[in-house]
């Protein structure tokens, strides 16, 4: 059953389309990310969602009702801000029960599930604490308890790790995810975080200009972007530019000025004439870190020669930025297991699955 | 060099300062050691003996009572008024789009910038073509006038420090627009308007021109009865008046202050 769904969802501000022409839907019990650069118009989506904002167009279910037009105090959806805009003048347990009051809980009942919430999210020590006293990390999980205390049918997460420090946002990220499994929660959340989008979503929805460019599960999205906007914006990339040769079995040849001839994965349209190809820094091995692990499958190996320009300690890794031969440039990342890795200006082959290769062909 | 510049300038900023300070202050100490003096007829600084004398002559003065009785009075009524007028208007303001919000919060504002001279003889022109001579409603008006920008500035700096993320999650969490005002708003601004409230008590109390104006032979303020009396019978029972006003509004200002920091209530943070 849809939790939520959108149709052809358009809103304007004065010049500026924000969302042009958004279509999606959410399953019950599912998590879904939005995620796109700051702009791409999905924090209006989530606004259009909680009913801050109407739409100029499209339409909007909550459950199988129509919701344009109403009030966010008219729908049944819970909302986690950036900044946790919890009630400073509340202590913990009110703010908790705040939405209970409201929704016409009767005492003894909010005085339960005020305790259950505090409980699933590991706040019910601090129950008389006013939030000011609490560190970021427990003023979300306190705006979540407090989200979740009235059972809403469908929860947004605004940016909800953004004000955190980055070692404490790791940590949170699995608490909050742990918290929306355990109460069996519809979510979207909105970030510009790549990570954090693929923690949280099952599917993950990539936004940019206000549209929808690739919706997938982290894996799709990752390993084969539709567009050179996804595969950009998502993970890091070498790309190089050229035209498609033979088949080759399975492969198809590759034929790039700046580099050797390379297999590539068979691209879904031929037609294009020109095509972006890229390769995933961490999928690229260097000679000397047993390029034979590759070789799982039947599938021929692309190996080129070129010298190691830079070496840049990264602690858990190692990238390597490589001049190959035919003056193209690539950065390799390889995990650091205390191997030895070359030196720079040394001379060394790279080797990469033409599987691995995404191709985009160009307009 | 430059270092010895450097000393050399902030030396003086330091002397420059202790000169203004004392400019501004020394006055005032003269008329409370004078409000204490002993002679009966208005001598020369410093005083001669201390007593009580210009005190008991204020507090038993006729002139001075009816003033400060209409005083009290004035003050409370024009800023409970201003205090409904200016959260009103405040409200109204934050929600207003930008643009317009400017313009009229400028129109709200100006009592501020427009001379309370100006203010006072406009208004004694306008209540006379409209045919208001009671004194006391005519007093009233004024001071709600000038208190006013004070309420709603207070209000509005305290209204625009809340994050608009918290009604909204008042909103999100069931409550209606009404509700969430009541519930998260207005108690998250209660301490600005309380100071505002204060502000605008101190400055109807203090005010001498739109008063001068608006008085009738039997209706005046205490500031207005002290120039009066300036004019009459020039003794000290003015400074003891000075004094008793003082005491007042420096009471009034400190308590803010102690308890929510006058600082904190103008910058809205």
């Amino acid at each position: 059953m849809n939790v939520l769904e959108l149709r052809d969802v358009v809103k304007r501000f004065g010049p500026l389309t924000a969302v042009n022409g958004v279509s999606l839907s959410v399953q019950k019990g599912s998590i879904i990310s939005l995620l796109g650069p700051s702009g791409c118009g999905k924090t209006t989506l989530l606004r259009i969602i909680a009913g801050f904002e109407h739409p100029d167009e499209g339409l909007v279910f909550l459950g199988s009702k129509n919701v344009n037009g109403k009030r966010p105090y008219e729908r049944n959806v819970g909302l986690l801000f950036q900044d946790y805009a919890l009630f400073p003048h509340m202590t913990v347990g009110k703010n908790v029960a705040y939405g209970l009051h409201q929704r016409g809980f009767r005492e003894p009942q909010v005085k339960k599930r005020t305790d259950e919430m505090l409980d699933l999210v590991g706040m019910r020590e601090f129950a008389n604490r006013r939030p000011q006293t609490l560190s970021g990390g427990q003023r979300q999980r306190v705006a979540l308890g407090r989200a979740l205390a009235s059972n809403p049918e469908l929860i947004l997460l605004d940016e909800p790790l953004s004000a955190l420090d980055a070692k404490l946002r790791l940590e949170l990220r699995t608490e909050l995810k742990r918290i929306l499994v355990t109460a069996g929660s519809t979510a979207v959340i909105v970030t510009h975080d790549q990570e954090e989008a693929m923690t949280f979503g099952e599917r993950v929805i990539v936004m940019e200009k206000g549209q929808i460019r690739q919706e997938g599960s982290p894996t799709q999205i990752y390993d084969d972007p539709k567009t050179r906007f996804v595969a950009e914006f998502i993970g890091r990339s070498n790309w190089f530019c050229g035209t498609l040769g033979q088949k080759i079995g399975e492969f198809r040849e590759f034929l790039c000025s700046q580099m050797k001839t390379t297999l590539i994965r068979e691209p879904d349209q031929v037609n294009h004439k020109m095509y972006d190809v890229c390769i995933r820094p961490e999928r690229i091995l260097t000679r000397g870190s047993k390029s034979k692990d590759l070789n799982d499958g039947d599938e021929p190996l692309n190996t080129i020669n070129g010298t190691i320009k830079d070496v840049i300690y990264l602690g858990s890794d190692f990238e390597l930025i490589i001049a190959l031969d035919g003056a193209a440039e690539m950065t390799a990342i390889e995990k650091n297991r205390r191997q030895s890795i070359p030196n720079r200006g040394e001379a060394v082959t790279i080797a990469f699955r033409p599987s691995d290769m995404i191709v985009i062909g160009r307009d | 060099m430059a270092r010895v510049l450097d000393d050399i300038l902030f030396v003086a900023l330091l002397v420059l300062v202790a000169v203004i300070a004392a400019f501004l202050i020394f006055p005032l100490i003269v008329a409370v050691l004078m409000a204490f003096d002993a002679r009966t007829y208005l001598g020369t600084f410093p005083p001669h003996g201390f007593s009580f004398q210009w005190f008991y002559r204020f507090f038993n003065d006729e002139m001075y009572m009816r003033g400060l009785k209409t005083s009290l009075l004035v003050a409370t009524i024009s800023t409970f008024a201003s205090a409904i007028i200016g959260v009103t208007a405040a409200i109204a303001l934050v929600h207003t789009r930008s643009r317009a919000r400017q313009a009229l919060e400028a129109i709200f504002l100006s009592p501020l910038i427009v001379p309370t001279v100006v203010i006072g003889f406009a208004l004694l022109l306008f209540f006379s073509r409209i045919g208001l001579f009671i004194g006391f409603t005519r007093l009233l008006c004024g001071h709600i006038i000038i208190t006013v920008p004070y309420t709603i500035r207070v209000t509005l700096a305290g209204l625009v420090g809340i994050p608009k993320s918290i009604s909204e999650a008042a909103l999100s969490l069931g409550a209606s627009d009404w509700r969430a005002f009541w519930t998260v708003t207005l108690p998250l601004a209660r301490t600005n308007i309380f100071a505002g409230t204060i502000f605008a008590f101190v400055f109807s109390m203090d005010d001498v021109s739109v008063s001068l104006f608006l008085s009738s032979v039997d209706t005046y303020t205490l500031p207005v009865a002290m120039v009066g009396m300036m004019q009459s019978q020039f003794d000290l029972s003015i400074a003891a008046a000075a004094v008793f006003l003082m005491v007042v509004m420096t009471t009034l200002m400190l308590a803010i202050d102690k308890i929510f920091g006058v600082n904190k209530i103008l910058v809205g943070k």
